[in-house]
């Protein structure tokens, strides 16, 4: 046995090191760890150096392969799969990078002095986990990867189709800090600071066993915790775990998950556990008969590394003291014969057995043939079998057959229909192409470097041929193209700069030449700015796209002179709110003596509104212009209703001028009636017979669309228009006191008017519209989301949908509405409404703050269940039917079968027909908003079909089918 | 994680004449299509005491990027000698190459130019007034300084923009009481405190 701690390797001199694992072609191994300014790293390095003294020294034997430096947070593992195709990563970034060896050389990785000889990209990026990720393994066969986090989660991930989950395991309670998979790839094992370790079966995911008694007194002080299964299937060793008060690694024997053993001897909690991969043989030295055995490492936080034979009941070896700090990760090469160990002091250490000392391991076959022997199954069979649940339904197989080929036929006819994607153009492969867009910058076409062929040149030499600098120029060829593009970017987003990651090795270690002698001081601050530099930095940019995004909106106006394009219709609400102190000031005629009114200074408009307003008054742009609507003709543009607040009346608008602002109604640049009025035009609407709107002077006008006639003379508001809606004779109005008021104007009479101040108050954002359901129940529309409708009958306003604080707990895929078009909003009138909020979409954006996954869970459905109700209560079948089915869809990827049971049995109504006319069928309808329940629940059992767990519901799928089949037979 | 990485930098042209433009050859990769245009910088930094004298040099845009290794020249003309303030025309200064996607900067690179007289007279005496069109601007290629930044790329989920917390650190009383470390490694075959007991 030798022993070898390498000082070459290190993260960038000394960082921690949490992972280490051998490839299994024993050529290489990785290493991950914290890199530069708290990002993370992965390094893959040659073995060779490391077992053979003459590679070491060998200067033409590269060490270091690679650096990835993509990270943005600690790696806390790297495992490479089981054919050595991939490594996946995972850390503190919640992601997990799974890296492919490309076919690009080597290359110097940019502004540091590290050369990689090989060069390897990501082909994937897995998110999904909440919270740092600590642990990842591959499945026997490399069929699935499973990732542990400290979201509590488990994560499954299908490695044929990535990112695909494959499954969310919830169940721990506490931070996961490790998963391993059983040989034969049966049972997935993670262990977690809930002080519990799972058994998961792979068929159906479902909890196997739960085993808490040895880890009862274990406290959360180790940073992971790798658990082993032995090779030949028999024993799963646990990290961490309490014996009498010591901390010991526990065996549990697979047969009944007995925990009557275990490894005792470290004087510190176990972090890592690792087998050797290989079932080992060895003739015992008393008798001569040859002992089959498996070995297992154990690293701890005592920095000491323990390494036993389950045939024997003393460990092999102890090595003590090995590093300065907590053992974190260790891993065997495939021959069996070394262990690396890395430890968080940032070393590794290398241990090198001879074959007498380890044993012979047995060769795959035999391997193979034991787990045959022994489960029925192997890794190899594992592989082969890309599903190895039984199926018990022969109709489950046709109809998953059925679904594929129709997906195929529907991706097919889509292609079809589709132009080409905007792809292709990987060209340009040996110019460069330069146009310029419409500010003047150029815009480059990159030159396409395409990968070479044939991996490596064995002559290379590693030099770096980088970051230099040329006498000669440039020899790209520059193709410049005349033509104005349009830049591919979007500036409206404001830039967010997060904390600044130098990747550089400045100064200390490099000298400059000479000639650069005397540096000033403030220049290497230059190359990184501190955080504080850059937020201020980012703000005044924020600023500047601000500036400019209007310089380009003006310039394309200019094009087009009418400049009153700009808002359609009533300007949200938050426009107004940044804008506020506009129309408060401007409409006085006396205080405004110029039509260009500069806009007064927001700060003073806390002083001029009153205390009373609970909302924030409506107000109109310049000018603005509301579409009519009515009869749609191509041909002429429809007519309009053209608010221009401070219209201009020729030239003599000089001082003293009292300010008119004119509504009128124009199509096709005639206009056929024009109102002036004296006070400012804050809100306007039309329908097809009436155009209503609303002056700063607290009056309502409601005029006939076509002649421009008064209907009313104007109406006295109780205070300043916040919203107005009019449909129909009905009009409503929403004043700054938060009062709701609706009349008819046909018969003169007030419908409602009622404070809805109680509805407004204390909640983030304003109301973002009113409006009428088609049936005439009013609607309050707040941006934050939520959907307010009048009951008629209890003369109470009742909550649509759900409130904010929940809905950003629910996960977002159960919140997403659905597609709607504004026409549908009479057979989709909860889905219309609350897509009018708009808050419902971007709930996936917002950073969801982490709660328990069974509350997450029981909101979800509370969420689903809320949906449920107001679809009821609207009366909207097709809003009913659609929550419904995401209903089932939440139960069925959740694997709650009992809830999907209740649900079904509902739907399909009382199991003994002849029972229908007796008590029990008062209760059951056969129908449910109008829809049929068992065309409903056929429709539902395929869902079950379609979930790619669909598996483990098979039974209840045939179970349901069988009996909806019998039913529909009674019935003919 | 960053979409674009930067793989090589070569400073074209240098050392050249104060009145030639700048030329970058840059080659990047890109780890997925990107939805929009990369805006590359050159920013000349006037003067060490202040962003004031900053002058950005150029900004292009480069696109479409798809997947793969890129490479591109970037010329931009030289700064404006005018916006220079005379003490800081000859000696070191600082020139930063910058990228940014959808409005942020995710890289940059910084590199030391010194401006200096090749005409050894000048050299002894500079002349109050700086002759820029006899000054030679040598850009110090070989160390490039990288900073990155983390930004919101395409499809980044919120979670990869909460800036990672601490690792989960063991706690502070358990950690290594050294006293009764031995300083060198020991090897043991059995120990009796290491026992496998079978209960």
């Amino acid at each position: 046995m030798q022993l070898l701690k390498p000082q070459w390797i290190s993260h960038d001199g000394g960082k921690a090191i949490f992972s280490v694992d051998l490839h299994p072609d024993g050529s290489r191994f990785a290493t991950g760890g914290q890199g530069q300014d708290s990002s993370g790293r992965v390094v893959v390095w040659n073995l060779q150096p490391v077992v053979y003294e003459k590679y070491e020294e060998d200067e033409k034997v590269p060490k270091l392969l690679c650096q990835l430096d993509q990270h943005l947070g600690c790696v806390n593992t790297v495992r490479w799969s089981c054919s050595g195709r991939y490594l996946a990563s995972a850390g503190d970034d919640k992601v997990i990078i799974i890296w492919q060896q490309s076919s690009y050389g080597g290359g110097a990785v940019f502004g540091s002095n590290v050369v990689n000889v090989e060069s390897w990209r990501s082909v994937a990026t897995l998110r999904g986990h909440e919270g740092d990720i600590l642990d990842v393994a591959w499945s026997p066969g490399d069929l699935w990867l499973a990732s542990a986090s400290i979201d509590n989660n488990v994560i499954i991930w299908n490695t044929s189709k990535w990112p695909e989950q494959v499954r969310v395991l919830r169940g721990h309670t506490g931070l996961v800090k490790g998963v391993t998979w059983d040989p034969v790839g049966r049972y997935l094992t993670s262990q977690a600071d809930d002080k519990s370790l799972r058994i998961w079966r792979t068929t159906d995911w479902a909890t196997e066993e739960k085993i808490i008694d040895p880890f009862t007194e274990c406290g959360g002080t180790t940073t992971v915790l790798r658990p082993g299964w032995s090779p030949d299937g028999q024993y799963l060793v646990s990290a961490h775990a309490m014996n009498n008060g010591g901390p010991t690694a526990q065996i549990i024997d697979r047969d009944g998950w007995n925990t009557d053993k275990d490894f005792v001897g470290h004087r510190k909690p176990i972090t890592c556990v690792r087998f050797n991969p290989n079932i080992l043989k060895k003739a015992d030295p008393t008798t001569g008969k040859s002992v089959q055995y498996c070995c297992v490492a154990i690293g701890s936080r005592d920095r000491s590394i323990s390494i036993w034979f389950t045939s024997l009941k003393r460990p092999l070896v102890v090595v003590h003291d090995i590093f300065d700090d907590s053992v974190l990760d260790l891993s065997w090469s495939s021959c069996g014969r070394y262990l690396m160990a890395v430890s968080k002091d940032g070393t590794l250490a290398f241990i090198n057995f001879t074959s007498e000392e380890i044993g012979y391991p047995l060769s795959e076959d035999e391997t193979n043939n034991l787990h045959m022997k022994l489960y029925g199954k192997s890794a190899r069979t594992t592989a082969s079998s890309v599903n190895p649940t039984i199926i018990e339904n022969p109709e489950l197989l046709r109809l998953r057959e059925e679904e594929r080929l129709r997906a195929k036929a529907a991706n097919a006819s889509e292609q079809s229909q589709r132009p080409a994607p905007p792809t292709p153009q990987r060209a340009p492969i040996n110019k460069q192409i330069e146009t310029r867009t419409a500010d003047g910058k150029r815009r480059i076409t990159p030159m396409f470097i395409p990968p070479t062929e044939g991996v490596e040149n064995p002559n290379k030499s590693y030099e770096a041929s980088f970051s230099s600098s040329h006498q000669e120029k440039s020899k790209i060829v520059v193709e410049k193209v005349d033509g104005v593009v349009e830049p591919n970017v979007s500036v409206s987003r404001p830039p967010t700069v997060f904390s600044a990651n130098s990747s550089s090795s400045p100064g200390k270690a490099v000298c400059l030449p000479a000639e650069f002698n005397g540096v000033p001081a403030g220049l290497p601050a230059r190359f990184s700015k501190s955080c504080g530099v850059n937020s201020e930095k980012a703000t005044v940019a924020a600023a500047d796209v601000q500036v400019t995004s209007t310089a380009v909106k003006r310039k394309q106006e200019d094009a087009q002179p009418i400049v009153i394009k700009r808002k359609r219709g009533r300007p949200p609400l938050y426009d107004r709110s940044s804008t506020p102190a506009a129309p408060t000031r401007a409409p006085s005629p006396a205080a405004a003596p110029t039509p260009a009114l500069p806009r007064p200074p927001t700060a003073t408009q806390h002083h001029v509104e009153p205390p009373h307003l609970v909302l924030p008054e409506a107000s109109l742009s310049k000018s603005a212009r509301v579409q009519i609507p009515g009869e749609v003709s191509h041909d002429v543009p429809p007519p309009l209703l053209v608010v221009e607040n401070d219209y201009r009346i020729g030239s003599r608008a000089g001082v003293g001028t009292p300010n008119l602002h004119r509504v009128s109604r124009t199509q096709l640049n005639v206009v056929s009636w024009v109102v002036y009025l004296t006070s400012h035009v804050t809100t306007a609407t039309a329908t097809s017979t009436t155009a209503a709107f609303t002056c700063h002077d607290k009056t309502l006008h409601i005029l006939d669309i076509t002649t421009g006639e008064m209907l009313l003379p104007p109406l006295q508001l109780q205070g300043r228009a916040s919203q107005l809606f009019v449909q129909e004779s009905t009009i409503m109005v929403l004043t700054t006191d938060a009062t709701l008021t609706i009349w008819d104007f046909k018969k003169r009479k007030r419908i409602l008017s009622e404070s809805v101040r109680h509805l407004v108050e204390g909640r983030n954002g304003g109301v973002k519209c009113v409006q009428l359901t088609a049936e005439g129940t009013p609607v309050l529309l707040l941006t934050s989301g939520e959907a307010f409708t009048r009951c008629q009958e209890l003369e109470a306003w009742l909550l649509l949908g759900d409130v904010a604080s929940v809905r950003c707990l629910v996960q977002p895929e159960y919140t997403m509405l659905p597609l709607c078009h504004p026409t549908d909003n009479c057979s989709r009138p909860l889905a219309s409404l609350l897509h009018q909020t708009a808050a419902y979409c971007g709930s996936s954006r917002v950073s969801r703050p982490i709660i328990s996954d069974d509350a997450r869970q029981n909101l979800t459905e509370v969420f689903i269940n809320r949906m449920l109700t107001s679809a009821q209560y609207l009366r909207s079948a097709h809003d009913y039917k659609f929550w419904l089915k995401r209903k089932i869809q939440f139960f069925i990827k959740e694997g709650l079968e009992k809830k999907l049971r209740d649900i079904f049995d509902d739907l399909l109504g009382p199991k003994d027909t002849t029972l229908t006319n007796n008590q029990e069928g008062l209760t059951w309808k056969p129908k449910i908003m109008d829809y049929d329940k068992k065309a409903l629940l056929e429709e539902f059992l395929r869902e079950i079909l379609l979930a790619k767990n669909s598996l483990q519901l098979q039974r209840l799928y045939s179970e349901y089918k069988e009996q909806l089949d019998t039913t529909m037979i009674d019935l003919i | 994680m960053a979409k674009v990485h930067i793989v090589n930098v070569v400073v074209l042209d240098n050392p050249s004449p104060f009145f030639n433009p700048f030329q970058f050859e840059i080659t990047f990769e890109c780890v997925e299509d990107l939805q929009e245009d990369l805006e590359w910088k050159i920013i000349y930094v006037g003067s060490a005491e202040s962003e004031n004298y900053d002058q950005t040099l150029d900004t292009v845009y480069v696109g479409p990027v798809p997947e793969g290794k890129h490479m591109f020249v970037f010329q931009a003309d030289p700064p404006d000698e005018n916006k220079i303030p005379v003490g800081d025309a000859v000696g070191v200064t600082v020139v930063l190459l910058t990228c940014g996607y959808k409005g942020q900067e995710f890289v940059r690179v910084g590199y030391y130019v010194n401006n200096s007289y090749t005409d050894p007279e000048l050299q002894e005496n500079p002349p109050d007034v700086p002759q820029f069109d006899k000054l030679q601007r040598n850009i110090l290629g070989s160390q490039p300084r990288v900073t990155k930044f983390k930004i919101d790329w395409d499809d980044a989920k919120d979670a990869e923009n909460i800036p990672p917390s601490e690792n989960a650190s063991e706690g502070a009383s358990t950690s290594q009481n050294s006293s009764d470390m031995k300083p060198v490694l020991s090897m043991e075959t059995s120990n009796s405190a290491c026992a496998m007991e079978v209960a």
